[in-house]
């Protein structure tokens, strides 16, 4: 496992050793800041509305049809993309810092694991979603992903919050 | 203060404060972030139907997500409190600590004022709600905004 991160990290970290950009991003306190809080509201809104979609998957408030508790996903998907562009100003401004923190590595496994239960849900499981209504039970396979998704969002929320504390490598 | 002094004393405040385990200061950050992606992503859900986005949701089922807010709320404000009191002397000379205060106790108003609205007379789709229920729908979005820049300014000085 340290192996692979090493060589990704030999991969990445010239990539985002760009100084011109970095001295730009890092020109300015309050643009840090000002990404900071796009991405704890992007991370807020996608818990918000994946975790109200995961509760219903999970069985929870039956009078809600799935397509409805599903009907502000794409709310989620632009909070999504914002944490990945804020993510990326940040990655950017401290490559060195960022790229040796395990932390990080391990949110991107988390953001992963994360993403492919939303896309094995859209390609296997979709059809199927549209025919559960009001009062219907939710059967295990969608279970399951339901309870997936919120583990690791958190995980990669608690990740992303713990980037100081779990050390380098 | 004395006060003050006394609680950055407390034993578990003292160890949080100088301890190097993860589950000292690390986690009471966690948890402050998990409060906050509750309150604010619940607030989020709300706000963004009350404007009109995801309108096969009903407008009652928006009238039924409190646990997650009291639960985010206790998560946030026991460890804020924690937070607080580790560096009380510093902390409550901090302008802008009062200010994300107020900030909260304005959110949570407008928070409450919308539910008035959301549980009057079984509104069920948009059109039942009246025009300044969008107004306080963005000002709740804003406001969690700031309340966000405020902490994360806390964090700076």
């Amino acid at each position: 496992m340290s192996s692979l991160i090493i060589a990704l990290q030999h991969l990445v970290l010239p990539l985002l050793t760009q100084p011109g950009l970095r001295r730009l991003i890092m020109s300015s306190v309050y643009f840090w800041v000002a990404c900071q809080v796009l991405h704890f509201l992007g991370v807020s809104v996608l818990i918000g509305v994946v975790g109200f979609f995961d509760i219903r998957l999970l069985g929870g408030m039956k009078h809600l049809s799935l397509s409805a508790a599903m009907d502000l996903m794409p709310w989620a998907i632009v909070a999504f993309l914002v944490n990945l562009v804020t993510g990326t100003i940040f990655l950017l401004g401290r490559p060195n810092i960022y790229v040796h923190a395990i932390s990080l590595w391990a949110k991107l496994f988390f953001i992963i694991l994360a993403g492919s239960n939303a896309v094995i849900f859209q390609l296997t499981l979709k059809e199927k979603a549209l025919a559960i209504g009001p009062g219907d039970d939710t059967p295990i396979s969608m279970k399951l992903v339901g309870a997936t998704s919120p583990l690791a969002w958190f995980a990669v929320l608690y990740c992303g919050r713990m980037v100081p504390y779990l050390g380098t490598i | 203060m004395e006060f003050l002094r006394w609680m950055e004393n407390i034993s578990y405040i003292k160890w949080v404060a100088e301890s190097d385990s993860i589950w000292g200061f690390p986690i009471v950050l966690v948890f402050h972030t998990v409060g906050l992606a509750l309150v604010v992503g619940t607030n989020a859900i709300i706000d963004l139907r009350v404007l009109g986005a995801g309108r096969k949701l009903p407008i009652s089922a928006l009238t039924k997500l409190s646990r997650s807010m009291w639960i985010g709320f206790f998560f946030s404000a026991a460890s804020g409190a924690v937070l607080f009191m580790m560096d009380a002397e510093r902390k409550s000379r901090q302008v802008v600590f009062f200010v994300k205060l107020g900030l909260i106790v304005l959110s949570f108003l407008v928070t409450i004022l919308i539910q008035r609205i959301l549980t009057k007379e079984g509104a069920v789709v948009e059109s039942d709600v009246p025009p300044w229920g969008k107004i306080l729908a963005a000002m709740s979005l804003m406001l969690w905004a700031a309340v966000i820049a405020a902490g994360r300014l806390m964090a700076l000085s």
